[in-house]
């Protein structure tokens, strides 16, 4: 752990400064992404939001088939894209994280440069981009007539801010976890694949039955995927998540990736 | 400063700190601390106060119940079959079993409830401390309700299709009593509906059974006026006896002229005997001939009558066969009515609570220094993260 400097007046302009030299490098770290990764040619960095765009749209390609109702407005069309839409906000922070260290090794050769700092800069790009892609593939939706336009906005924006919450904590610890252990590495890409169809994306809870539904409730993914469509569907219910549960869980996960990372930071060999 | 001044303080400073009081040194500490102790050990101590000393003590009272109709048992959901059937909606019994739930939440009976047991008053007992308490003068009904939700608890299981519900007030009899109401009222609500369902269930087979019987009473009706006008009882009797009357004429007859053609060869024609023979046979020509017109003739023809009453015949007939089919229904629709009832089954009376569980002190309190804890260690490595990149 840092000693904590002293207290005084010098300590809030510390902070302040250091907040002001943290967003700067944040930024920084963003532009260097983007352009690391999408390049300017055609159209650049919207790819960014481009790519998750291609697979939601496949998804509901796959089935725009399915004209089944569940509920009030709960159709099959929406309702896989959102949930899919939902779900590659945690897959594209959770994915990357594997290996983000290596990737930006060079960088931490600056000492304003952290690891918290590189996980924070991908978490809103990602967050970011696979948002306005849901945002957009939503809208298109619901101008072609396939879904109604979201009932409860405020709670789908909440769903999100805690999938991202949830995401960057669960990269956090990832990052921390396969530094020096390539073979938790190796568990990341398919964790995701089983996540896909047991996360809640793609089913209801209420569809589940009474066992199996008790234990699935303690994974804050589906709780969090019941709040998107609570959000966004007019028959959505309350039934299956705990917001105080959710902010626990968050904040658990986030400590421990926070402390697995202070503990990792020590053991970073800039070779 | 010397080089030594690290490893061993200067005199005159440790002459300082020996001096210090101890008040001052914690006041050192305290100010070393004041983010920890503004943020964790002042909230926690205020809710721990709150809880400990003002909270008033709530008593819960706990009643189970099932609605079920006669013939329905609760089945619990299968595996595969529920998750694969994605529009399966909820069962017949569940629906009913959370319409009572739903009526037990609804402002219709908070409105029941405080014309029966003043509720606003139980709710404002002298022993509810501010923050707990109902407040507002006059209490709008949409307050009282809030309040009701806050305090009054009713879940429906829908594995096992038991409804649970938990009353909490600041008096063990209040919360008994409005339990006890709470279920009374249900019981009634259910009982209206079933009244309701069974009437328009009934409804239409009780009408076309008032209908069955109305046909066969104006059959009856029409057959009665066609014999008093008819003076015949029984027409098909009067047709057999008038068929038999005929032929036994007819035999008559040709007996007679069979004797007249015996005489005809032999006895002179002017002789008694040929003549009356010759008469007989004339008498009983007439007589067939008359009463054959009777059998098949024109006005009061016999074949007339019996036609119009073997109409009248069938026609009672049909309706007594409707009836017969209309009372059959009718007694089925009962039946049926009688299967859709629902009740309330009272699993598990309400009881009269006599320790206070409620509020959960030790619980909430311990909730709200874990959360605070959580959140300044997070704050904290925060913060640290910011410092560095300043440093």
């Amino acid at each position: 752990m840092a000693t904590q400097p002293a207290p005084g007046p010098a300590v809030r302009g510390g902070f302040l400064r250091g907040l002001r030299v943290q967003a700067n490098v944040v930024g920084a770290l963003l532009m260097r992404e983007l352009h690391t990764r999408y390049g300017r040619e055609n159209i650049g960095y919207l790819w960014m939001i481009g790519e998750p765009l291609t697979f939601a749209g496949a998804i509901a390609i796959l089935h725009s088939g399915h004209t089944t109702e569940y509920s009030g407005g709960m159709n099959a069309l929406p309702f896989a894209t959102l949930g899919y839409c939902v779900f590659i906000i945690f897959r594209g922070i959770f994915n990357r994280a594997e290996g983000a260290l290596e990737a930006n090794m060079p960088l931490l050769y600056h000492k304003m440069v952290t690891v918290f700092d590189i996980m924070l800069s991908r978490t809103l790009l990602e967050g970011c981009g696979t948002f306005v892609c849901l945002v957009i593939i939503m809208s298109l939706m619901t101008s072609l007539g396939f879904s109604q336009p979201p009932e409860r906005p405020l709670y789908l924006l909440l769903g999100v801010f805690f999938m991202i919450w949830f995401s960057f904590s669960a990269s956090l610890l990832i990052v921390a976890g396969t530094h020096d252990n390539r073979l938790l590495g190796r568990f990341v890409h398919p964790f995701t694949y089983i996540m896909m169809p047991i996360s809640g994306a793609f089913y209801q809870m209420k569809w589940i039955p009474k066992p199996y539904q008790d234990w699935l409730w303690w994974w804050p993914m589906t709780q969090i995927f019941e709040l998107v469509r609570y959000g966004y569907f007019r028959s959505g219910i309350t039934t299956y998540f705990d917001l105080s549960y959710l902010t626990c869980s968050c904040l658990i996960l986030m400590l421990l990736g926070m402390l697995s990372l202070r503990i990792v930071r020590n053991k970073v060999h800039l070779s | 400063m010397n080089m030594h001044g690290i490893i061993t303080p200067a005199p005159d400073r440790e002459m300082l700190r020996r001096r210090r009081r101890p008040v001052a040194r914690a006041l050192a500490w305290a100010r070393q601390k004041r983010m920890f102790l503004l943020l964790v050990v002042l909230p926690s101590l205020l809710v721990a106060g709150y809880y400990y000393l003002i909270a008033s003590d709530q008593y819960e009272s706990e009643a189970h119940f099932m609605v079920r109709a006669a013939e329905s048992t609760p089945v619990a959901g299968t595996g595969l079959g529920q998750v694969l059937s994605a529009a399966a909606g909820p069962s017949q019994s569940q629906t009913e079993a959370m319409s009572v739930a739903d009526y037990m939440t609804s402002h219709d009976i908070v409105q029941s409830l405080q014309e029966k047991l003043d509720l606003v008053g139980r709710f404002r007992r002298p022993e509810a401390d501010f923050f707990s308490r109902l407040h507002g003068d006059p209490v709008t009904p949409e307050k009282l309700l809030k309040f009701y939700s806050k305090q009054v608890k009713v879940r429906y299981r829908s594995d096992d299709g038991i409804t649970t519900l938990e009353v909490r007030s600041f008096r063990p009899q209040d919360s008994y009593d409005i339990a006890r109401t709470l279920l009374a009222l249900g019981e009634q609500r259910v009982n209206a509906l079933n009244v309701r369902s069974y009437n328009d269930a009934l409804a239409l087979a009780r009408r076309q059974l008032r209908e069955a019987e109305e046909g066969v009473a104006r059959s009856q009706v029409a057959l009665t006026r066609f014999r008093q006008s008819r003076g015949d009882i029984d027409p098909q009797g009067s047709g057999q006896a008038q068929i038999g009357l005929v032929s036994t004429l007819t035999q008559n007859l040709s007996a007679a002229r069979a004797q007249l053609s015996a005489m005809t060869g032999v006895i002179r024609p002017d002789s008694p005997q040929y003549i009356a023979t010759s008469r007989r046979v004339r008498a009983l020509e007439a007589q067939v001939a008359a009463q054959s017109g009777r059998l098949a003739g024109g006005g009061t023809a016999i074949a007339a009558d019996l036609g119009d009453y073997e109409d009248l015949r069938i026609r009672q007939e049909f309706a007594a066969k409707r009836y017969e089919t209309a009372a059959a229904s009718f007694e089925k629709a009962r039946e049926q009515a009688q299967k859709q009832q629902l009740y309330v089954v009272r699993i598990v009376d309400a009881n009269m609570p006599v320790k206070s569980l409620y509020p959960e002190r030790g619980r909430i309190v311990l909730t709200v220094i874990l959360g605070l804890l959580l959140v300044y260690a997070i704050g904290w490595l925060i913060i640290a993260g910011v410092r560095e990149h300043a440093a």
